[in-house]
C-alpha cells in the first residue's frame, strides 16, 4: 500500500519514445491497432504500479489474456499486480454496457466510486483506462457518450485520477472525433500524447456538448424499456425530427409506451398548473428599493 | 415599455420594469427555493444583479426573460458553492435500474397514470416537485413550470443537453413514484 500520495503515474522526466500519465489528467487516446494502445499503456501503467497507484483496465476489443501477454511482453507484469489486488482487470459489459446499455450517470458514479475507493484504500491514486471501442456498436444510451467525457472532467476526486479513454481511430465516425478532442485535455494518436488545443470547458461549452444520436440504433428498434428516457423527451417536443418520426413509428403499434407519453404529458400540464405568480409585500419592495438606491447607478 | 431607455434616470426605469414582473418573480423563486424567506432574497439578490448589469440590458427585448436567466444563475450559483455532490453505488451494488428504485410504471396492474395525475391537487404535486432533490428538481421545474426548452435549461444551468434530458426523466420518474405510491411527505 502506498505511504503517500503520487503525483504522476509514469517516469518524472519524459523520455523519447516513452509516455507520461500524470495524476489529474484525462486523456483520450485515438489509436489504430492495439498494439498502439497497449505501446501507450504498459509504460503508464508500469509507471503507475510501481507508484503504488490502483490500475483498472476495462477491456472491450482486447481480450482479457491479450492485454495481459501483451503488457508482460513490454515489461509490464500486470499479472502479479493482479494477483495482488493492486490491478483490477474488468470487461466492458460488466462496466460500461451493464444490462446492455450504457448510462452516463452510472459509469460516471462508477468511475467516481473507484477514485475514492482508491484513496479509501491507501493507494497514491487510480490509474483507469477503459475501451470504449464499443461505440460502434449500435448501444442503446451511447448517443451520451461525449458529455459522459465532458462530465468525467467535472469528476470529484479526479486530481487523484489518470484516465485514458481508448477509441479505435479506424472505426471513428469523423464527427465524434472532432467531438472527443474538445472534451479531453490531452489526444493520444500516432504514438505520442499532447495536449488538445480544441478542449475547452465550462458553463457555455458545457450546453454545446452534442447528443451523438447518430450512434444510436433508431428508437423504434430499441426494446420499450429503453425508451423511456427518450419518451419523456418526446412528450416535450425535445427529440430530433427523425427521431420523433422513428417514436411516432413505435408508438402507433405499442399501447404500453403510449400509455407512457401519455402520462409524462398529464405529469406536464399538472405541474404547468403550478405556474402562478405570488403576492409579494410592500415592505420587500421597500427593502428592495432602498437597496438599489444604495447602489447609486448601473455598472 | 423598454427599459434602460433613460440614462438620467436609470433606477426609475428599471423600478418599473422591476414592478411589473416582481409578483412572477417571486412565484419563480418560490418555486426554486421552497420557502418565503429564501425566495424573497433570491429575489432581492436576483434585482441587485440585474440592475447592475442593467446597462448590458436590451430595451426593447424580454425583460421578463433577461430577470429570469439572472435569477437562475443565481440560485444555481448559490446552491454549487454549498452543495456536494451526493455519493452513489458502486458498480457491484448497483441494480438492473437503479434510477426507478423498482418502480416499473409500466407493469401490470398499473393505474392509468394520466388520469391520477390530472386529477391531484397542486399541494400534492407542488409538495412532490419540493422533496425532489435539485439536480432534478430544477430541471423538471425549469421545463414542465416555466416550460423551457432543453436547449435554453442546458445554457442557464450550463449543463450538457443530455445530462438536461436524463435529469428530467430521472426527475418524472421520481415524481411518478411519489405521486402514484402515495409517499410525498405531509
Amino acid at each position: 500500500m502506498a505511504r503517500h500520495a503520487a503525483s504522476t503515474v509514469g517516469p518524472h522526466t519524459a523520455e523519447p519514445g516513452r509516455q507520461e500519465a500524470r495524476l489529474g489528467q484525462h486523456i483520450v487516446s485515438l489509436a489504430g491497432t492495439v498494439d498502439e494502445q497497449l505501446d501507450l499503456l504498459a509504460p503508464v501503467f508500469g509507471a503507475a504500479l510501481a507508484s503504488d497507484c490502483r490500475c483498472l483496465f476495462i477491456a472491450d476489443r482486447t481480450a482479457p489474456e491479450a492485454f495481459t501477454s501483451g503488457m508482460v511482453r513490454r515489461g509490464c507484469n500486470t499479472g502479479e499486480a493482479l494477483a495482488s489486488g493492486q490491478f483490477q482487470l474488468l470487461t466492458s459489459d460488466r462496466t460500461y454496457l451493464r444490462d446492455g446499455h450504457f448510462d452516463a450517470d452510472r459509469m460516471l458514479d462508477t468511475v467516481g466510486d473507484a477514485i475514492e475507493a482508491a484513496s479509501e484504500g491507501g493507494w497514491g491514486g487510480l490509474c483507469g483506462a477503459g475501451e470504449v471501442t464499443w461505440v460502434h456498436r449500435g448501444i442503446p444510451g451511447v448517443d451520451r457518450v461525449v458529455e459522459y467525457e465532458y462530465r468525467l472532467n467535472e469528476l470529484e476526486g479526479l486530481s487523484s485520477a489518470a484516465i485514458i479513454c481508448l477509441y479505435d481511430r479506424e472505426r471513428l465516425p469523423k464527427r465524434l472525433g472532432t467531438e472527443l478532442r474538445k472534451v479531453h485535455p490531452l489526444v493520444h494518436v500516432n504514438g505520442t500524447v499532447a495536449g488538445s488545443s480544441e478542449f475547452v470547458m465550462g458553463a457555455t461549452r458545457a450546453a454545446e456538448v452534442p447528443l451523438v444520436e447518430d450512434l444510436e440504433p433508431p428508437a423504434d428498434q430499441l426494446p420499450c424499456e429503453r425508451l423511456s428516457e427518450l419518451l419523456s423527451a418526446y412528450a416535450d417536443g425535445q427529440v430530433a425530427p427523425s427521431r420523433g418520426d422513428q417514436i411516432g413509428r413505435h408508438l402507433r403499434t405499442c399501447s404500453r409506451c403510449r400509455r407512457e407519453v401519455e402520462t409524462y404529458r398529464a405529469l406536464k400540464t399538472s405541474l404547468t398548473g403550478l405556474r402562478t405568480a405570488s403576492g409579494v409585500d410592500a415592505g420587500f419592495w421597500v427593502k428592495v428599493r432602498r437597496q438599489l438606491g444604495s447602489l447609486a447607478s448601473p455598472d | 415599455m423598454t427599459g434602460g431607455s433613460s440614462a438620467a434616470a436609470p433606477q426609475a426605469a428599471f423600478e418599473a420594469l422591476a414592478l411589473q414582473y416582481l409578483p412572477d418573480l417571486m412565484g419563480s423563486a418560490l418555486r426554486m427555493t421552497r420557502n418565503w424567506e429564501d425566495a424573497q432574497d433570491l429575489t432581492q439578490d436576483t434585482l441587485v444583479r440585474a440592475f447592475r448589469g442593467f446597462r448590458g440590458f436590451r430595451p426593447g427585448t424580454n425583460f421578463k426573460a433577461w430577470v429570469f436567466r439572472i435569477m437562475v444563475n443565481t440560485y444555481i450559483n448559490s446552491q454549487r458553492r454549498s452543495a456536494r455532490r451526493p455519493r452513489t453505488m458502486s458498480w457491484e451494488e448497483v441494480p438492473g435500474e437503479g434510477e426507478t428504485g423498482g418502480f416499473d410504471p409500466l407493469a401490470e396492474g398499473s393505474q392509468p397514470e394520466h388520469t391520477t395525475l390530472a386529477a391531484l391537487p397542486d399541494e400534492t404535486l407542488q409538495r412532490a416537485l419540493n422533496d425532489l432533490p435539485d439536480d432534478f428538481r430544477i430541471p423538471v421545474l425549469l421545463c414542465d413550470v416555466e416550460n423551457l426548452s432543453y436547449k435554453d435549461i442546458a445554457r442557464l444551468i450550463g449543463i450538457p443537453l443530455g445530462t438536461v434530458r436524463s435529469r428530467i426523466f430521472r426527475g418524472r420518474q421520481r415524481l411518478r413514484k411519489a405521486l402514484t405510491q402515495g409517499s410525498v411527505s405531509a
